[in-house]
């Protein structure tokens, strides 16, 4: 049963393993490869460093024309995240092109993390803190990374 | 190709021509109408494209565009949809701009080189392919066959937004034009593509429109500039819309005062007014209430407030100082003394208004009703009636087509009547309750309402005539009905155009012909300015030819009486006349005011049949 995507996915795996992009790791269920559990780095020297933030991404069929479903498990405090873990970002939405791949998009949700886009506030006190008093928002960031490793503690 | 409202002939220069010019401000001196006279050309000046119609439209646009910029046609495509379908828009500013333009739209004139080695990976799905077996849009990106399908099919699936389809690179955004597509996608997702490019074609133009009724593959073309102005049109489906707003045909009351009157059919706002007219509110609880029997001492049944139904005040302050507690005199004294009872008059008012617009609707309806149920009849019922009547009295149906002539004027003069309720109600507001137009002073605005209605009523006379005679369908009729038909086309065409003009107009022009006018004359209407009249000199019947001799003669007899005439007014008054008396000779016959028999004795005095003695001239 390899359908286009199926074998496609196979390739991104494959490609992800062979040539790792730093800070971040995916890989699909054992029984359901249109179904990846992904885990990107905080970025070191930022307040997001330290954290481990889970991922799901869900695929479909059409994939790689239509983007996968992109969200976070961990919880975040971010001015593009939503409070359910969706992700707002261009490529996962109009922008997106068949020639991104898995690691192509966790490397792009990775740099969002330290460079929001405050203008499609997807968590307004996020954007409103980013915008104003950076020194809280850094704060509330580094308790979102505490959190990150207590999540790593209770599922394992 | 061409197809207009009404059937009759006119000329149309091709109308490529127009296409090339400058959006066409004056489309309408191309085009005669013989039917319609210069005053009515807002109704016929559009244009019936059928699908086939519509693609050959499409490639001229594309040659118009391609011939001058020597770019290919699916290039012209996508410079077309960017300026909705407007070849010289597009010419002009290619010249002005063609870089940016050429950036914007996705059209690079750097065909990229040739790969050199014989494989490539394809970006998509990994795997690397012959480079021969691959493709690109113009900016050279290869990709595979098989992705570039599923990329192309994954677009079409989605929409009409597939018609703007970029390369996949990444920060590329090349145009991928149908050249690709063609060689990449199957069968049905071409048609697909090409189904989008057609309706963008329509759905973008500003003087294009789909017609709205269902499974009707029609489109329109508005051939005036007239931006917002409601305009007639109808499909060769034979539904009839306004382009403006796409309503139902509308005339003679425009695309808002529609949109008005429709909401206020089917909104809730009459319920409201309801209520205020017959209900009060509990003085207390403010719960609106309704009083449908008993005594003035009211106890709510919400808040168990007692109050006087007349003056609502408590119960408890009446008694013997009101003179005693069932004649509540503080409401007469009050109103003997000429307070003026706001509530009161509030509610008094909301009732009119409710009743005033009840007389409105219930017109507009019964004619709406009376159109469907005409319209069915003549779609239905009336092609079998035809055979049969054509059997029976050995007439081929060629020679019946009055008849349904006849049946097609009743609908088309329903919905106008119709219409001309809405008119009514929305003009005349300000004489019974204070609504409508204050630009204009209550007393002109009576005498306006009391003349639209003698026209309304003249019109709606001769409808009422016409439809009962069309429903006997009987051959002997033939002539009447003919008459008929065309008077009625003329009154409700000349009603059409004078409403659009505006009251004001239409009355000065009346003036002029004096109230000494026989009022068993045709109609007033008719005898007005006759801009209707082309459409009866034209042989529609042979009834119509054999009295051209009769015609010249009434024409000739015609001068002496204008001279007559000493003042203008009487000259104007001798003119409408003599152009009525023309009407009728060229109808061959003069109509029996009493039976509505067609007489075809020019020279006789009173009707054949009943006597009644004709109108003099």
């Amino acid at each position: 049963m390899s359908t286009p995507s199926r074998k496609r996915l196979m390739r991104d795996f494959k490609r992800l393993q062979s040539d790792p992009p730093q800070g971040v790791n995916g890989s699909p269920n054992p029984d359901n490869i249109m179904q990846w559990n992904a885990v990107i780095f905080g970025p070191d020297d930022t307040p997001w460093d330290g954290g481990t933030f889970k991922l799901t991404l869900t695929f479909t069929e059409e994939y790689p024309n239509k983007a996968p479903v992109v969200k976070f498990k961990s919880h975040m405090f971010h001015p593009n995240i939503y409070n359910d873990g969706g992700i707002c970002l261009d490529i996962l939405q109009n922008q997106w092109s068949p020639i991104y791949d898995v690691s192509a998009i966790l490397t792009s949700i990775q740099s969002l993390l330290c460079d929001p886009n405050p203008n499609s506030p997807a968590n307004s006190e996020a954007a409103r803190l980013y915008g104003e008093n950076r020194r809280e928002y850094n704060r509330k960031v580094k308790e979102i990374v505490e959190e990150s490793w207590k999540d790593d503690g209770e599922d394992s | 190709m061409n197809d207009l409202s009404d059937g009759d002939d006119y000329d149309y220069d091709d109308y490529d021509d127009h296409m090339s010019e400058d959006g066409g401000s004056s489309d309408g001196d191309e085009y005669a109408f013989d039917s319609q006279g210069p005053s009515s050309s807002r109704q016929a000046q559009y244009q019936v494209f059928s699908e086939a119609e519509l693609r050959e439209r499409q490639q001229q646009a594309l040659s118009a565009v391609t011939s001058v910029l020597s770019i290919d046609e699916n290039d012209a495509a996508r410079l077309l949809r960017k300026y909705k379908w407007d070849p010289n828009q597009a010419n002009e500013e290619w010249f002005m701009n063609a870089d940016s333009i050429r950036k914007e739209v996705g059209l690079s004139d750097h065909r990229a080189p040739p790969t050199r080695s014989k494989t490539a990976v394809c970006s998509i799905c990994f795997d690397s392919h012959k480079a021969g077996s691959m493709c690109a849009a113009a900016c050279g990106h290869l990709y595979c066959k098989n992705c570039w399908r599923s990329y192309a099919e994954t677009a079409v699936n989605e929409g009409p937004s597939c018609l703007d389809l970029r390369c996949p690179t990444v920060g590329c955004g090349a145009a991928v034009t149908q050249g690709v597509l063609d060689e990449v996608l199957d069968k049905a997702h071409r048609t697909k593509y090409d189904r989008y490019a057609l309706r963008s074609m329509v759905e973008d133009s500003r003087r294009l429109t789909w017609c709205p009724s269902p499974d009707c593959q029609h489109a329109i073309e508005n051939l005036t500039d007239s931006g917002a102005v409601a305009i007639d049109v109808v499909c060769k489906c034979s539904h009839a819309f306004c382009f403006s707003c796409h309503e139902e045909a509308h005339r003679p009351v425009d695309c808002a005062t529609v949109k008005r009157w429709l909401i206020k059919n089917s909104a809730e706002s009459e319920n409201l007014n309801w209520i205020l007219a017959h209900t009060k509110q509990c003085p207390q609880c403010k719960r609106p209430i309704e009083k449908n029997q008993g005594c003035m001492h009211m106890t709510c049944s919400q808040c168990r407030h007692e109050f006087c139904w007349l003056c609502q005040g408590a119960w408890a302050d009446h008694g013997e100082r009101t003179g005693g507690f069932y004649a509540c005199n503080r409401y007469e004294s009050a109103q003997r003394a000429g307070e003026h009872d706001e509530e009161m008059f509030k509610r008094e008012q909301a009732r009119n208004a409710l009743e005033r617009y009840m007389h409105y609707y219930q017109r507009w309806a019964e004619n709406d009703a009376s159109r469907k149920t005409s319209r069915k009849a003549a779609q239905e019922t009336l092609p079998e009636q035809l055979s049969q009547l054509s059997e029976w009295t050995a007439t081929p149906t060629s020679q019946l087509n009055f008849i349904s002539e006849a049946w097609d004027q009743v609908v088309d003069c329903r919905r106008i009547l119709k219409w001309t309720y809405t008119y009514g109600y929305y003009t005349f507001g300000a004489v019974s309750d204070g609504t409508g137009d204050k630009d204009v002073a209550k007393d002109v605005l009576a005498q306006h309402q009391e003349f639209f209605e003698f026209n309304q009523g003249q019109a709606e006379g001769y409808l009422e005539k016409l439809h009962s005679m069309a429903e006997k369908n009987l051959g002997e009729f033939r002539e009447t009905l003919i008459g008929l038909t065309d008077v009625t086309r003329t009154h409700f065409r000349k009603l059409v155009e004078e409403l659009e003009k505006g009251l004001s107009v239409m009355l000065n022009d009346y003036m002029v012909a004096p109230a000494s006018m026989e009022p068993e004359a045709p109609a007033p209407a008719i005898t007005g300015d006759l801009k209707g009249e082309k459409s009866l000199t034209k042989p529609r019947t042979a009834g119509g030819k054999r009295t051209r001799a009769t015609a010249k003669t009434e024409r000739e007899a015609a001068p002496p009486a204008q001279a007559r005439g000493g003042s203008p007014r009487a000259a104007a008054h001798d003119r409408a006349r003599g152009q009525a008396s023309d009407l009728e000779a060229q109808a061959g016959f003069w109509q029996c005011s009493s039976c509505t028999l067609a007489n075809h004795d020019f020279s006789a005095t009173a009707c054949e049949v009943c006597e009644t003695p004709r109108p003099a001239h």
